[in-house]
């Protein structure tokens, strides 16, 4: 990142006072980096160390020499002389470091103190857990305004399915460009309907967004291949997808984009779950029942695309090739995308008790396969990205057993018999993210995999910075939910969690963070989607304390009621 | 109404031109024949080799191409790359060993051995993959020139090593990666329908896209060369912000690149001296211009022959001015970094004028 950038990135004011009565710009932004970067790890009276100040220079690509850079330190005071060397200062006057030739002693604040004046981390830390419950509920209902606006937006530029990028400039959200992505779309949807799930009614809509709500429902049917053969059900925008670049192949346009499980399963999961939301039952959105018919027919063609595509082992890759013509491994991405469209379709009702029985077995079969790549030690289990690699780190190991917890959840309300075993492993993971796993807010995973193209596996490999926190709170959140009580200390760290989720939202949306980084405030609907489904867990997780609470309360009036009249 | 208008490509300069990792985008790869066969050798054990070591300039596209490199052997199942390869970043395995878990695969790449990595890091890295590597294993190393040190070779003299050099950035390679983007994008956002009108009419576009006078400074004439893939496509990328919004053709000239100049440029925040060396080099760039020889990279004492100006920063002109102009990017150092842990941060001579400075000297 360079200077400028930097500057950017770390807001207008501290720039505005580091740029005070300084001879250049350059050298504020050279002295709030060595405060922000080196200060918080380096003790007072510790000597500057050399390697770190240049480091600073050429990430920022700062034109000082290292004789101006220290010369600015000490000038500024974020240095001292000790012993004949630049040494770390206990006491840094604020006036100095920024406005230069103001002498106000007064000013002096103690190193830890000025530390936690320009560290907005710190500062976020300091107020952990300090938040209402209703602004969880408010950011859900942000959540649910933004996506009726993105979709809004969609229908009146005439796009076949949801951009993938928005920029967010005051309140305004245009898109980034105008590709629309499957998967997007489908987030979009599930937005606006998926706290139903939760017993959160749905938003409140008028005309005009039920009219939105209706167009986005429309366009998820048209989205579906009524090709026949292998990949007959699965959806995908008819033309470049930007959920998945390198899917469609100009050579092979009248094809469209390959499909994929992951855009598949999520819109079937986002049509199973819109068909449970009541939307149907308390508004005027569909009077001739068309939409909803046409729905019922979508999920079944899409189940059956889902059930195509799970490999032998019991796995789902992002696409199966017919014949298995090329190789695709297995990714616990996918299989959630997949795990999660299934287990909801088969609860809907309207699959055919031969189409139920295939689910159920496709379900077992990945359980079995799930069970299989799992790697206990020690009371814990956990897995790797996309089960088999052979290297992972801590970060990468949380994001895949937290993904793949998840799918546990969906299988367990689908297959109770199969409860034991979701146990056994459940009770691992928890245990493992339970050691591993700490809030920090702005942590994501990187997941780079090949996208499936008419030709093979793409040449380039594309990647997805993914949230964790979010996916880690909703995991240890619905094992909750299913008996797995979390200690003070995880309560504690969700709690933490989301209160950083909350501090990013912004106008019901969350942003990529690659983007963030280069100073561009891009909202996605689906990072968004994950940090929604977290608050969700939330709420619905603090619900059933209190009802928990009050039904004790209630027992032990009954108790020293029944105790009192014998 | 032209196709490929200047409107059009300053709202597409994004995707057409994109060169970070932040921007998802399905780039056909231009070139690199030869190293691709090279790399095929390695991990089908053609030569019985068992490393390659890819050393080059940051932003030379040392990753693109190893992905890139590889897709038809898996797309022939001749290498599973999930269960067979491990990519580490030189952190994972700077303490000297590669992670237990890491032993399964077949094949370790790592990645980033480059100065910006303490030089103990990068040694314990040469070391870890050294006594990971068996008969039935390979290993694929990436980085800066830090890879040719003396003491990175030492590590790797037992092995049998092959370098892969990826071609250098030329006219025509540029041209080629241009073309086959903006065929890409013709037919994905559907303007032209069917790859060979496509293709044709990207060759027909790009060959007007560039005045020549332009091009030559994009690709200047250095040996080594300067120009990488992530600066030269980055640089068109911020060109494209002073297209004119027309739909006239699109044509990168010498005055696009004079308005980006003057209302993008950096650099004014040069002290004195920096900016007094710099014009004097501006000078010597357009002096030699004509007489088409190419740049070397040149030593301290070299710099001082050609800008005598110089002579009185003689003892600071390495700390306060070349060393300072090569962090902002107008100049590149082209020497093997210092091992020496107290000069390990330090930038090593010789040095060559960046393509901004070559574009800056010779068409502002």
């Amino acid at each position: 990142m360079e200077w400028e950038e930097f500057l950017r990135s770390e807001g207008e004011l501290i720039t505005l006072i580091g740029a005070l009565g300084d001879p250049s710009i350059e050298r504020a932004a050279f002295k709030l980096a060595f405060a922000k970067m080196i200060m918080p790890v380096l003790s007072s009276g510790t000597p500057l160390p050399k390697r770190e100040v240049l480091d600073i220079l050429e990430d920022l690509q700062l034109r000082l020499s290292e004789r101006e850079a220290n010369e600015t330190l000490l000038q500024s005071g974020l240095a001292v002389l000790g012993d004949g060397e630049l040494r770390m200062p206990e006491r840094v006057s604020v006036t100095q470091s920024f406005v230069e030739k103001i002498n106000t002693d007064a000013l002096s604040l103690p190193r830890d103190r000025f530390l936690r004046l320009l560290d907005t981390r710190t500062q976020e830390k300091s107020s952990e857990g300090a938040f209402e419950l209703t602004e969880c509920a408010e950011a859900i209902d942000r959540t649910a305004k933004w996506a009726l606006e993105i979709a809004a937006e969609t229908r009146a530029a005439g796009l076949p399915g949801v951009p993938v990028f928005w920029n967010c400039e005051a309140d305004t959200h245009t898109p980034f460009s105008p590709d629309p992505g499957t998967l997007t779309t489908g987030d979009t949807l599930l937005l606006l309907v998926e706290r139903t799930r939760y017993g959160i009614p749905l938003p409140k809509l008028d005309e005009d967004d039920l009219w939105t709500v209706a167009w986005l429902w429309r366009q998820i049917l048209l989205l579906q291949r009524h090709d026949h053969g292998w990949n007959a059900g699965a959806f995908n925008v008819p033309m470049f997808d930007d959920d998945f670049v390198g899917a469609f192949m100009p050579e092979h346009a009248q094809l469209g984009p390959c499909p994929t499980v992951d855009a598949t399963g999520q819109l079937v999961l986002a049509l199973a779950t819109l068909l449970d939301s009541s939307l149907v039952e308390v508004t005027h959105i569909d009077p001739s029942g068309t939409l909803e018919q046409g729905t019922h027919g979508a999920i079944a063609l899409g189940v059956d695309f889902l059930l195509r595509c799970q490999l032998e082992e019991g796995g789902w890759p992002i696409y199966r090739y017919e014949n298995d013509h090329f190789s695709m491994p297995p990714r616990d991405l996918s299989c959630r995308f997949a795990v999660d469209g299934l287990s909801l379709a088969v609860r809907s009702g309207i699959l055919g008790a031969d189409r139920m029985e295939q689910v159920y077995n496709a379900l077992r079969a990945y359980l079995t396969w799930v069970e299989k790549t799992a790697r206990f030690s020690n009371g814990e289990c956990h897995w790797v990205p996309n089960f088999t690699r052979p290297f992972a780190v801590d970060e990468e190991k949380v994001q895949a057993t937290a993904t793949i917890g998840l799918t546990l959840q969906a299988i367990m309300a689908a297959l109770p018999d199969a409860a034991a075993t979701i146990e056994r492993l459940r009770t691992g993971a928890y245990a493992f993210i339970r050691r591993v796993w700490q809030p920090e807010g702005d942590r994501y995973a990187r997941i780079a995999f090949r996208v499936p193209t008419w030709e093979g596996p793409s040449g380039a490999q594309f990647s997805w910075e993914i949230p964790t926190e979010p996916l880690v709170v909703s995991m240890l959140l619905e094992a909750e939910s299913s008996g797995i009580a979390p200690d003070e200390d995880i309560r504690a760290r969700i709690t933490a969690s989301i209160a950083s989720s909350l501090r990013q939202e912004e106008h019901g949306h969350w942003v990529d963070f690659l983007m963030r980084k280069e100073g561009k405030n891009r909202a996605m609907p689906g990072n968004t989607r994950n940090y929604h489904r977290a608050l969700l867990d939330y709420v619905t997780w603090q619900s059933r304390v209190l009802t928990h609470y009050f039904a004790g309360r209630v027992a032990r009036m009954s108790q020293e009621k029944i105790e009192g009249s014998q | 109404m032209a196709l490929v208008s200047n409107q059009w490509v300053a709202e597409y300069r994004d995707k057409l031109f994109a060169n970070t990792a932040s921007y998802n985008t399905e780039i056909p790869m231009a070139g690199r024949k030869e190293p691709t066969e090279q790399l095929r050798r390695l991990l089908t054990n053609k030569d019985g080799l068992n490393c390659a070591v890819i050393s080059d300039l940051l932003g030379a596209g040392k990753t693109f191409f190893l992905t890139h490199a590889r897709i038809d052997l898996v797309r022939t199942r001749q290498i599973d790359e999930e269960r067979q390869i491990v990519t580490l970043f030189t952190d994972q395995v700077g303490k000297g060993r590669v992670p237990d878990d890491a032993a399964r695969a077949k094949v370790l790449i790592i990645e980033e051995l480059d100065r910006k990595k303490r030089h103990g890091y990068l040694l314990g890295a040469l070391e870890a993959v050294v006594q990971w590597l068996h008969e039935d294993k390979k290993a694929i190393l990436t980085g800066d020139y830090w890879l040719k040190a003396p003491e990175a070779l030492k590590v790797l003299e037992d092995l049998r090593v092959e370098h892969i050099p990826l071609e250098p950035l030329t006219k025509d390679l540029l041209l080629e990666a241009v073309e086959l983007r903006l065929g890409h994008w013709l037919q994905s956002l559907g303007l032209v329908q069917g790859s060979k009108k496509a293709k044709k009419e990207a060759s027909k576009v790009v060959q007007e896209m560039f005045d020549p006078k332009l091009l030559q400074v994009l690709v200047p004439r250095t040996d080594p060369p300067v120009a990488t893939f992530r600066e030269v496509l980055g640089l068109i990328k911020d060109l494209a912000l002073s297209l004119p919004l027309d739909h006239e053709p699109c044509r990168f000239t010498v005055d696009t690149f004079r308005e980006w100049d003057a209302t993008y440029r950096r650099g004014r925040l040069w002290s004195d001296e920096q900016r007094f060396f710099v014009e004097a080099l501006y000078q010597v760039i357009r002096d030699r211009a004509g007489d088409g020889s190419f740049w070397r990279p040149l030593d301290i004492d070299e710099w001082l022959e050609i800008i005598p100006e110089a002579e009185e920063f003689e003892d600071d002109l390495e700390s306060e001015i070349i060393a300072p102009l090569a962090r902002t990017g107008a100049l590149v150092p082209m020497g093997i970094p210092y091992s020496d842990p107290a000069r390990e941060k330090d930038f090593r001579p010789p040095y060559l004028p960046s393509v901004r400075t070559f574009a800056q000297a010779l068409l502002s």
